[in-house]
């Protein structure tokens, strides 16, 4: 008896352990081997089809020290180094960034409607890009487009608008947050509206920016997202610990010893600069902040350590296997991966929950 | 261990303290009485710097809770809160564990020392049992348990109490009671403890405090302050106050009405 009390007490001293970071490495690889097969699968489809296989002899051949024999034609080095691999890997870093920050919404608001966008990001950056393409002046630029800097800014001052408007407004409560992140979404929203009326002509490039995608992705853009997307992302990873406190309440989580405006703030400014920078790149894709998250939470439980890096990884392969599908599917027309991750997020989230339900009534 | 001194808060456009003054010394379990709304909740809210007191001052041993950061101030005083919200999907162990929040650095993950702590704190408070759990199948009790260990878990100096057995039958009751007592005794912890049962408050309380309209009315040893008179003052209610047959504490029996009393 008193063996297997003390056997109990054992087993129960060791999960907390397990939770940390060694617990996680199983799972944490098996997710990223997951997620690498589907980049290497969404590389290989295409109107050329080439061999998984012989895609990552390929990619490997690039890697300084490793040398491939190449029996490859060498068409298929420009398909995979200048098409398919930034696109890739850039759907990779939108869709990860958009469910970490997700995850991140959702903690820190405490509840799971929260999704990237509910301050205003998505508006405020569509508004940024939509007065840069109506603009006459806006192509005098030269090769770099001021798009997405215009949309980086839009919705970064969405979110700060958002937030020094709640401060002001009395309490830094979060309603008052989300509501007035909801006022501002409208107002530029309408903005957007009135300018699309105004400038008729430039109706196409703006609504082509504002269902967003990727298929103008190139290494450049790559290199405009990524350090943001993994800057924030390493910042935002070790908050889990804290993030799983700030589930009680925020009275309680003070009084357990967080910092609760200093942490909120944080990360939200965090999760809102990484999503600026995926929208300035991707233009507005929706669900993959709020739908992964959720799967993410029904595979590996609520917990914020494993949550974050789990939806980023979810997120990574989510949005690659749309993006796949969207410029497969109808060949060679692209579907806008926006309709994709709806089309194909939805029904999937669903049946998530309906297992999920089964399981809680079993 | 905790000083208010002259302290005076509440919120925009309703001031709820007016003026508090109380000592809670080591080793001491005090409880806190009054009735609905006099500030009794506000007083641990601005002791735990929820609530930023207007004027006055709170020192937790030698520091002024103003100038403590948010960790310091939670290794000093651990709360076990009215409400019994506990974040859904986690274990029992796994809440209780959030006891140590203010012992571990910012980006640090709990060690074995917390583990042991945490589960030190389970024992006490009775739940061990219940560390696999998860929080959502717990009863009212049962939450109220593991609240009580993840205060403990912080190992606190000053252990503060809102209403914290409203929840729980007699047993429970009983345990917590000579649990904090027994803490108090044992580890020269300070225990204020929100009570509104006057009986339980007179039974298990070294000192008393009587709140009312955001003032401490009244205060003293159980027997002196727990009268029908302070609570026909404070409470407009009509009491009898017997003694415990055994310990001579105060039983406090409703009735008979206010109208029909005699005894003034």
């Amino acid at each position: 008896m008193a063996d297997a009390v003390r056997h109990q007490s054992a087993e129960i001293a060791a999960s907390p352990v397990r939770l940390g970071l060694r617990g996680m490495l199983p799972s944490f690889a098996l997710a990223v081997g997951g997620l690498m097969a589907v980049a290497l699968l969404a590389v290989s489809v295409g109107p050329v089809d080439i061999p998984p296989g012989t895609v990552a002899r390929i990619i490997l051949d690039r890697v300084p020290g490793l040398s491939v024999e190449a029996t490859w034609p060498a068409r298929w080095d420009d398909i995979v180094w200048e098409l398919r691999l930034p696109r890739v890997v850039l759907a990779g870093l939108a869709g990860a960034t958009l469910a970490y920050a997700g995850a991140t919404y959702q903690g820190i608001f405490r509840n799971p409607l929260a999704e990237p966008y509910l301050l205003g990001v998505s508006a405020g950056a569509g508004l940024g890009a939509t007065i840069v393409i109506v603009s006459p002046v806006a192509y005098s630029f030269g090769m770099l487009s001021p798009v997405p800097a215009a949309a980086f800014a839009g919705g970064l001052a969405a979110v700060a608008l958002a937030y020094v408007l709640s401060r002001t407004a009395g309490a830094p409560r979060t309603t008052t947050l989300i509501l007035a992140g909801v006022a501002i979404s409208s107002l530029a929203t309408s903005a957007i509206t009135f300018l699309l009326v105004t400038y008729t002509d430039r109706t196409a490039p703006v609504l082509s920016w504002l269902l967003g995608g990727f298929n103008t992705a190139t290494w450049s853009r790559v290199a405009l997202l990524a350090p943001y997307a993994i800057v924030c992302g390493l910042v935002i990873a070790p908050y889990g610990r804290v993030l799983n406190v700030l589930q009680t309440d925020d009275e309680q989580a003070a009084q357990l010893g967080v910092p609760v405006e200093r942490v909120r703030f944080a990360l939200l400014a965090l999760a809102s600069l990484a999503t600026a920078a995926t929208v300035s790149v991707a233009g507005l894709i929706g669900f993959v902040g709020l739908v992964v998250p959720h799967a993410a939470r029904l595979a590996w439980g609520p917990d914020y350590r494993r949550l974050v890096p789990m939806s980023a990884i979810g997120g990574a392969a989510f949005l690659i296997l749309a993006d796949t599908l969207a410029r497969t599917a109808l060949e060679p027309r692209e579907i806008p991966v926006g309709v994709i991750t709806a089309l194909v997020g939805a029904p999937f989230f669903l049946a998530l929950l309906r297992i999920q339900g089964r399981r809680s009534h079993a | 261990m905790l000083s208010v001194r002259d302290v005076s808060a509440g919120y925009p456009g309703r001031p709820v303290l007016r003026g508090v003054t109380l000592d809670v010394r080591p080793g001491e379990l005090v409880a806190l009485v009054g009735p609905n709304g006099c500030g009794k909740t506000t007083l641990l809210r601005v002791i735990t710097r929820v609530v930023p007191a207007a004027a006055g001052r709170v020192l937790l041993g030698e520091s002024d809770v103003a100038a403590l950061s948010r960790a310091k101030l939670a290794r000093l005083a651990g709360v076990v809160p009215q409400a019994q919200t506990l974040p859904e999907g986690f274990t029992a162990f796994q809440a209780a564990l959030m006891g140590r929040t203010p012992r571990l650095r910012f980006f640090e993950a709990e060690g074995a020392d917390d583990v042991a702590a945490t589960r030190r704190a389970m024992a006490e408070a009775g739940c061990l049992g219940l560390a696999g759990r998860p929080v959502e199948t717990l009863s009212g009790g049962e939450r109220q348990r593991v609240l009580i260990a993840r205060a403990l878990a912080q190992e606190p100096r000053l252990l503060l109490l809102d209403e914290s057995t409203a929840h729980l039958d007699l047993t429970h009751v009983m345990a917590t009671f000579e649990l904090v007592r027994n803490l108090c005794r044992r580890d020269g912890l300070a225990a204020l403890a929100v009570v509104h049962d006057l009986t339980l408050a007179g039974a298990y309380a070294d000192r008393v405090l009587v709140m009312d309209g955001g003032r401490i009315v009244a205060e003293g040893q159980p027997g002196a302050v727990i009268t029908p008179g302070l609570v026909r003052q404070v409470y407009h209610a009509g009491v009898a106050v017997l003694r415990h047959p055994a310990t001579g504490r105060p039983v406090v029996v409703p009735g008979p009405a206010r109208e029909e009393e005699t005894d003034a």
